[in-house]
C-alpha cells in the first residue's frame, strides 16, 4: 500500500517536473505532412486533436453552445500562415441542443508559405498556443503549448502522418455554390439550390453568426434538380439574413467532399421591383378613382333620374 | 333618405357604390377579426423571448427563500444571467472577479441582476437554495438574487442556451439585449481584458440616452443542462 502511494506520488511529481499535464479526455499534437519545410512550396501543418469516446470538440460554428479551437501561432516573420481549414463537421445531439463538431479525431490543417526574400535559416520552429474545448455533457477547456522544429529544405519525404493529411484534405469543403433565398418569414427562411448533383441532402450547417436556429432543416426536391431547404430562424434575432452562408452536406458520389459551401442571396431586384409594381398600381388606382369621380360629377344623369 | 330614394336619385355606378358602402362596416370588422386571429397565431408560434418585445413573466424562488416576480420590478432595468457554477465559462468570469465587479457597478445604479440556474436535478450546476446562498457568499457576488429554475421552464421560455447567457430588460418590461456577456468566447480569463462587454455597453448607452448599437449576439459557453423531456 505504502509502495503504491509512493509510486503514485512519484508519478505526479515526475509529470509536474516535466511541465506536462496530460489531458484526461483529449490530447492535441502538432504534425506536418512532410519531414521538412520547402520554402518554394505550400507546406501543410496540422493540429491533430484526439478525443475519447463520446467526447467532442467544435467546428468554427459550434452550434448552440461551446467554442471552436483557438490557435495562436508564433513563427519567424518571413513565414505566413493561411486560414485554418475546417473539415466537414458532424451534427452532435446534446438534448435539447445541437452542436457542430468532431468526435474521435480531427485534423485542422493550415498552409504555411515562405514570404520572405531569402531563406537565412536552415530550420524553422513553429510554436502553437492552443485552446480547445472538449465536451461530453460537461465541458472541459484545455490549453497546450506545442512546438515543432523542422529542417528547411526542398528535398523532403512524406511524414508518417501524410495519409491523414490526404484523407482530411478530401473532407474540406471547397466547392462553392450560389443559391436563392425564395421566402423569408419571421420563423423560417427558404433557400433554393439548383445545379447540384446529389443523391440525398443530409444537413445544412450555417456559418458562424448566421441568425439561424440549429435544428435540422427540412429538405424537399422541387422540379428538376432544384433543392429546397427550409431553415428555422433564431427566434431572438433581428440580424440580416442576406447573404446566408453555410455548408450543405450531401450524400453524393459526384464530389470528393460531401459538403458544398452555399451562399444564398435574395434576388437583387425582386424587392425593389415588387415595390415599384405596388407603387405603380397604387398610382393607377388613385388616378382611376379620381377620373371616375369626375365622370360621375360631369356626366348628366339620364334615365336613372326621376323628373 | 331611405335606400329606395337613394337608388332613385343616384346614377347607376353611384348606386352601386352606395350599395357596397353598406357592407363596409361588416367588411372592416371581418378584416380586423382576421388580422387579430393571424396576429394571435403568430404570437403563439413565437415561444422565445425576442428583442424589443415583452420579457416573459416569471416568478422564481431565490437563494434567500424569497420569490422574485419579474413584473414586481417594472420601472427598473433588470439583468438576467443564466448561471452554472461548474461551467468553465462561468468560472472564467467569476474566478477572475470580472462578473462580481460588473454586478457591483450595475446594481449600484438601482438596476436588478438575477442569476438564474436552470440545471435540472442531478445535472451539472443544479443547486439548492442553501448551496446558492453558499456560492453567493463564497464568490462574494453582488447579484440581487440567485434564482432557482430546476424545471427549466423559465430558461426555455427565454430561449436561454448557454451559461452565461445574458438578457437586459427595460423598465417597460421589454427585452433590450439578448446574447453573450462579451465578444470573446475563450474560456481563458486572460482574454477578459480587452474584450467588449455587451451588457455594460448596452446599459451605459441606454442610461446615458445614447442609441444602443447591439441588441442581439450569439451567446457562448456551456449548454444549459436542462431536464430532457422525451
Amino acid at each position: 500500500m505504502k509502495q503504491g502511494l509512493f509510486f503514485f506520488a512519484l508519478s505526479i511529481s515526475f509529470s509536474l517536473a516535466q511541465g506536462v499535464t496530460k489531458p484526461i479526455h483529449t490530447s492535441a499534437t502538432l504534425i506536418t505532412e512532410y519531414d521538412a519545410i520547402d520554402p518554394t512550396q505550400e507546406n501543410f501543418i496540422g493540429i491533430r486533436i484526439h478525443l475519447e469516446k463520446n467526447w467532442h470538440t467544435y467546428y468554427l460554428n459550434p452550434g448552440d453552445s461551446g467554442a471552436p479551437p483557438k490557435p495562436k501561432w508564433q513563427l519567424p516573420s518571413e513565414w505566413t500562415l493561411g486560414p485554418l481549414l475546417w473539415p466537414t463537421p458532424k451534427r452532435i445531439s446534446v438534448p435539447p441542443f445541437f452542436a457542430f463538431g468532431y468526435e474521435k479525431e480531427v485534423l485542422l490543417m493550415v498552409p504555411l508559405t515562405f514570404t520572405g526574400h531569402t531563406v537565412r535559416r536552415n530550420e524553422i520552429t513553429i510554436r502553437l498556443d492552443l485552446e480547445w474545448l472538449a465536451c461530453k455533457v460537461e465541458c472541459i477547456p484545455y490549453f497546450a503549448t506545442l512546438r515543432k522544429t523542422l529542417p528547411i529544405q526542398s528535398q523532403r519525404l512524406k511524414s508518417k502522418d501524410a495519409p491523414l493529411f490526404e484523407r482530411v484534405r478530401s473532407l474540406i469543403p471547397k466547392q462553392k455554390h450560389k443559391a436563392l433565398i425564395t421566402q423569408v418569414t419571421p420563423q423560417a427562411v427558404t433557400l433554393k439550390v439548383t445545379g447540384i448533383n446529389y443523391k440525398q441532402a443530409l444537413d445544412f450547417i450555417p456559418h458562424p453568426n448566421m441568425p439561424l436556429a440549429h435544428i435540422l432543416p427540412e429538405f424537399s426536391q422541387s422540379t428538376g434538380q432544384a433543392l429546397q431547404i427550409v431553415l428555422k430562424r433564431y427566434p431572438a434575432s433581428a440580424q440580416r439574413l442576406n447573404p446566408l452562408k453555410g455548408l450543405l452536406i450531401l450524400n453524393s458520389s459526384q464530389h470528393s467532399s460531401n459538403a458544398v459551401i452555399v451562399e444564398a442571396e435574395s434576388p437583387k431586384t425582386s424587392s425593389s421591383f415588387a415595390a415599384k409594381i405596388a407603387l405603380c398600381l397604387g398610382v393607377l388606382l388613385i388616378l382611376f378613382l379620381t377620373i371616375f369621380k369626375i365622370i360621375l360629377r360631369k356626366v348628366p344623369q339620364k334615365g336613372n333620374s326621376i323628373p | 333618405m331611405n335606400f329606395i330614394e337613394m337608388k332613385r336619385k343616384t346614377s347607376f355606378p353611384s348606386y352601386l357604390c352606395v350599395q357596397y358602402f353598406r357592407y363596409i362596416p361588416v367588411l372592416t370588422v371581418t378584416m380586423m377579426l382576421t388580422a387579430c386571429s393571424l396576429f394571435k397565431t403568430q404570437e403563439a408560434t413565437r415561444q422565445k423571448a425576442q428583442v424589443h418585445e415583452s420579457a416573459p413573466e416569471f416568478a422564481l424562488p431565490g437563494h434567500d427563500g424569497n420569490t422574485y416576480k419579474l413584473s414586481d420590478f417594472r420601472g427598473k432595468y433588470v439583468v438576467l444571467e443564466w448561471f452554472n457554477n461548474d461551467c468553465p465559462f462561468v468560472k472564467k468570469h467569476y474566478n477572475s472577479g470580472n462578473m462580481q465587479e460588473i454586478q457591483k457597478k450595475i446594481t449600484s445604479q438601482d438596476i436588478l441582476w438575477f442569476s438564474i440556474v436552470s440545471s435540472a436535478p442531478g445535472k451539472q450546476g443544479h443547486i439548492s437554495a442553501e448551496e446558492a446562498m453558499a456560492i453567493k457568499n463564497q464568490r462574494q457576488s453582488a447579484q440581487t438574487a440567485i434564482l432557482l429554475d430546476p424545471t427549466g421552464k423559465v430558461g426555455k421560455m427565454y430561449g436561454a442556451k448557454a451559461t452565461p447567457h445574458m438578457f437586459v430588460i427595460t423598465p417597460k418590461g421589454t427585452i433590450l439585449y439578448n446574447g453573450a456577456i462579451d465578444d470573446n468566447s475563450s474560456s481563458n480569463p486572460k482574454t477578459i481584458q480587452g474584450s467588449r462587454n455587451y451588457v455594460t455597453e448596452v446599459l451605459n448607452a441606454t442610461l446615458s440616452g445614447a442609441p444602443v448599437n447591439v441588441h442581439h449576439t450569439k451567446p457562448y459557453g456551456c449548454s444549459i443542462k436542462y431536464e430532457v423531456t422525451p
